[in-house]
């Protein structure tokens, strides 16, 4: 396949954020992990989408020995993600990007201090796992 | 009609963001986690760049009126959004997925920790309605402000004039960052300056001087000189005498 600049990506991943905006009210995993139907199939599919793109690579990585995550990994993974719903509830929505396209100052103020934390803990966790 | 909405259209367009999520390789936990330390390479321009498209096309599409602006639910500026914000941040980069990547996760090569994510947030969600009253609270805190950035809605208050042109420059700053910012696995090793252009002429290739050796069989199939004359050095030169000087007088 051939290679798409990154520009082209950001600005495909930016029309289907708009077109989700537009015609379902945004990507709401709140909402969906609520139970509301039209959030829940978007995210399903979402799910699918994701997993039909993978299949030649996951034949591909058949014939090796799958790399095991450790349990500590997972526990984190599941305490993480425990963490950013407890996050959006308290902010009060699960639409982030949403409200951020929609102009929200609090989306805005949201998202910086979301980039600020995240841009220090992840050089942080790389400079820790390099040494 | 209520498939089409509820169902079709949603389906197609997650089945469209699963695709691109998995494109752009931010379902990946590294990936993400290259974005997010703002390291130059092609995820964090496309992160940035698709927000910054999502902000002014969404402008656009309030300013032609296809949005309606009215319909906005504003998301208010509060102590309970920095809170928020801050341990969102901190637990996307240490696990490497937001919610919605994870729903794509599945797919990364790293399922297992995807599936964890998800169950985590599913976790978070229930226990959501326990937590509902500090939270309210911490919602309440200043700083309050129930305002949109720009001023593109018709009722609710607005932090900076500027309207939907403010808030498309907002995007297209975005855009713009995102094209210039170098991203390393584009840079490539400086190619050669071409030699026609200003170097001096080369000089000219000139063949080595071939060495002319004798062939191998030289002396067997040599033909044997008619007259072979004897070298000075070989033998020393005999003493003329008179009378032979004077036949060749006479000749």
């Amino acid at each position: 396949m051939r290679r798409v600049h990154p520009l082209w990506r950001g600005f495909f991943l930016a029309c289907l954020l708009t077109a989700a905006l537009v015609t379902t009210g945004g990507a709401d995993w709140l909402s969906a992990l609520r139970g509301d139907r039209q959030a829940l199939t978007l995210l399903l599919m979402t799910a699918l989408g994701a997993g039909l793109t993978s299949i030649p690579e996951l034949l591909c990585r058949s014939k090796r020995t799958p790399v095991r995550p450790r349990r500590t990994q997972l526990l984190l993974c599941f305490l993480c993600g425990a963490a950013m719903a407890l996050a959006c509830g308290m902010a009060g929505t699960g639409r982030i990007l949403s409200a951020l396209a929609e102009g929200s100052a609090g989306a805005f103020s949201f998202v910086g201090t979301a980039a600020l934390t995240a841009f220090v803990t992840a050089r942080i966790a790389a400079r820790r796992g390099r040494t | 009609m209520r498939n089409l909405t509820d169902f079709i259209l949603p389906g197609t367009l997650g089945l469209l963001l699963g695709l691109t999520l998995r494109w752009t390789r931010l379902c990946r936990p590294n990936a993400l986690r290259r974005a997010l330390a703002l390291r130059l390479c092609h995820e964090t321009r496309s992160l940035l760049y698709a927000v910054g498209a999502s902000i002014a096309m969404t402008a656009g599409l309030m300013w032609l009126a296809v949005m309606d602006v009215d319909g906005i639910v504003v998301l208010p500026l509060s102590a309970g959004a920095l809170a928020g914000g801050a341990v969102f941040g901190i637990a996307a980069a240490l696990c490497g997925f937001t919610p919605l990547t994870a729903f794509a996760g599945p797919g990364s090569g790293r399922p297992g920790q995807a599936l964890c994510t998800l169950a985590g947030c599913l976790a978070g969600t229930l226990l959501l309605p326990l937590l509902a009253e500090p939270f309210a609270a911490l919602q309440a805190l200043p700083p309050f402000s129930a305002a949109t950035l720009f001023f593109t809605t018709l009722d609710e208050p607005f932090l900076l004039g500027g309207g939907f042109a403010g808030q498309t420059c907002t995007g297209l700053i975005m855009m713009t960052l995102a094209a210039v910012i170098p991203s390393n696995r584009l840079s490539r090793p400086a190619a050669a300056p071409p030699i026609h252009a200003h170097a001096p002429a080369a000089p000219a290739r000139t063949a080595p001087p071939i060495p002319i050796l004798p062939p191998r069989h030289a002396r067997l199939y040599a033909p044997e000189p008619l007259l072979r004359l004897p070298s000075p050095a070989a033998e020393p030169a005999a003493p003329v005498s008179t009378d032979q000087n004077a036949d060749f007088s006479q000749n």
